[in-house]
């Protein structure tokens, strides 16, 4: 006699039913329960929006009478070649601000978590301290780090490595990284604090199971830490994207998107053109690029975040 | 440059300038790292005695004589031979403006009328600045950094040929960052002194067509 194989259990009807009841729709009724949180919203987010894409169809000074000039503005943003040198810049920073972060942020929580750490919340802390510093004052502090008689390069010629000492603000190809390096130290703690509240939700015999098996830091970090911490690695990427493409605060305290044009990024033309120039048409295209950019971005990340490994 | 036509950065003395400058550099005559430091470090960094020389403007005279009092001088920049006329770069003052549909000009002219009055420049020669024009029972101490300024002043003043020349920065509302960009690029190497006078001559051109 064959043996009888039990049904598996049919798991899928249930979940079935409750997403089917997720997607009834709730009629009118809906969009009163939203109402008050729509109207803020519209009146100090989406107004805005529309009245800066308004502006950047135009041509105007700001004080006397603008004129309609279709997209020339934006055939401007894409045919300026220094504007396209500022995006890239702002990819660059990507680097530095969102995905050492990330990783160092996994690789360092992770580490933490595989033991008990005595006084693990004063670290804690401490590693999330600079992510609610002021930026003017993070920008300050980083000033007299990277000055040429400033404490980096006092270090480097204590050890000897007077060659690597330079005005790390001041020199056409590091500016830019040193720069970044500031958001990686800001933007680190954002990680690392979301990172550690993530792992310790996490049972620990999926560890401890793991370890017993021989798995190593890398194995962990691999099979059980980012998949676990998805949606954790999902918020952090997107804010700390988010935060590379606006920055403004740092490099305006920094280098003031010098040496040069080195370290130039769109929100420091956007605010130079608007408050400079006079240019409020050319700014609010920069501007309504960069947040299409950034749209693109987070739906990307979301996209990818939500996808099953 | 000034509006009249045929106004040009493109000219022999100024390529002169920005090749002088450059040598400046290479012969090491900048602090190292100059290019590292803000303009307010700079010149606290030149009163704690860091250096020979620091080109700066009078708006400068009040803290560098509170901070280093009789040990700081003032003097105009020379020209490449010794008998050139004087001439610097320079601004008598702001430009302030009245809105045609303010409600309170009279206030408004008060206001101007208080600072280029005698009371404001009394106020700011006690602070070591230097009023636009000078009344006569303001006098500056023989040596002081505002004595010098008027010295200088004086000076640009009966220069036949010299004289002051508006502040690069002035001729179009971009200037200042462009011929700061640019010449961080020309003193760092970047671009060469042609190069300079090419890209100052765009922005120019940029507003002027």
């Amino acid at each position: 006699m064959p043996p009888v194989r039990p049904r598996p259990p049919d798991v899928a009807t249930p979940r079935r039913r409750l997403e089917r009841r997720a997607r009834r729709p709730f009629g009118r009724i809906g969009y009163l329960y939203i109402a008050p949180a729509l109207v803020v919203y519209s009146a100090v987010v989406l107004a805005p929006m529309a009245h800066t894409f308004w502006l950047s169809l135009l041509e105007w000074d700001g004080l006397t009478p603008a004129r309609f000039v279709g997209t020339a503005n934006y055939q401007e943003v894409v045919s300026d070649e220094q504007l396209r040198a500022n995006f890239v810049h702002a990819a660059v920073l990507i680097v530095f601000f969102s995905f050492i972060p990330v990783t160092l942020g996994l690789l360092v929580s992770s580490a933490m978590s595989r033991h008990r750490i005595r006084g693990f919340g004063f670290f804690r802390t401490v590693l999330f301290l600079p992510a609610v510093v002021t930026p003017a004052v993070v920008a300050i502090t980083w000033r007299w780090i990277y000055a040429p008689r400033g404490s980096l390069n006092s270090g480097l010629r204590l050890v000897g490595l007077d060659f690597v000492t330079r005005p790390w603000l001041g020199d056409f190809q590091v500016a830019l990284i040193a720069v970044g390096l500031i958001g990686t130290w800001v933007y680190l703690g954002l990680a690392m604090v979301l990172f550690l509240a993530g792992i310790q939700r996490l049972p620990t015999d999926m560890y401890e199971a793991a370890r017993i098996d021989g798995a190593g830091l890398f194995h962990e970090i691999r099979y059980i830490t980012i998949p676990s911490l998805r949606s954790e690695v999902v918020i952090v990427l997107t804010l700390t994207m988010i935060g590379a493409l606006r920055t403004f605060d740092l490099i305006y305290l920094t280098t003031k998107g010098g040496p040069g044009t080195a370290t130039e990024v769109p929100s420091l033309e956007i605010f130079r053109r608007a408050f400079l120039l006079g240019r409020i048409g050319s700014s609010a295209a920069i501007a309504i690029t960069l947040s299409v950019v950034v749209l693109i971005v987070s739906l990307v990340i979301a996209r990818v975040g939500e996808r099953h490994p | 440059m000034t509006g009249e036509d045929g106004a040009t950065f493109d000219t022999p003395g100024n390529l002169a300038a920005a090749e002088t400058l450059r040598r400046w550099v290479d012969t090491g005559y900048f602090n190292d790292g100059y290019d590292g430091v803000g303009y307010d470090d700079a010149w606290q960094q030149f009163a704690a005695g860091d250096g020979v020389f620091f080109l700066s403007g009078t708006w400068l005279n009040g803290q560098l004589q509170e901070t280093m009092g009789d040990n700081v001088g003032f003097f105009l920049m020379p020209g490449v031979e010794s008998d050139q006329a004087l001439s610097a770069a320079g601004g008598l003052a702001d430009p302030w403006h009245i809105s045609a549909n303010t409600d309170h000009p009279e206030e408004a002219k008060m206001w101007l009328a208080f600072l280029t009055g005698e009371r404001a420049a009394e106020l700011l020669a006690e602070n070591s600045s230097l009023p636009a024009i000078v009344p006569d029972n303001v006098t500056f101490p023989a040596g002081s950094l505002g004595a010098l300024s008027i010295e200088a002043w004086d000076a640009l003043q009966s220069s036949e040929d010299g004289g002051v020349v508006p502040f690069f920065d002035m001729p179009t509302p971009s200037m200042g960052d462009t011929v700061f960009a640019a010449l961080q690029e020309l003193m760092a190497g970047q671009i060469e002194p042609d190069d300079f006078i090419q890209t100052v001559q765009q922005d120019w051109d940029a507003f002027n067509t």
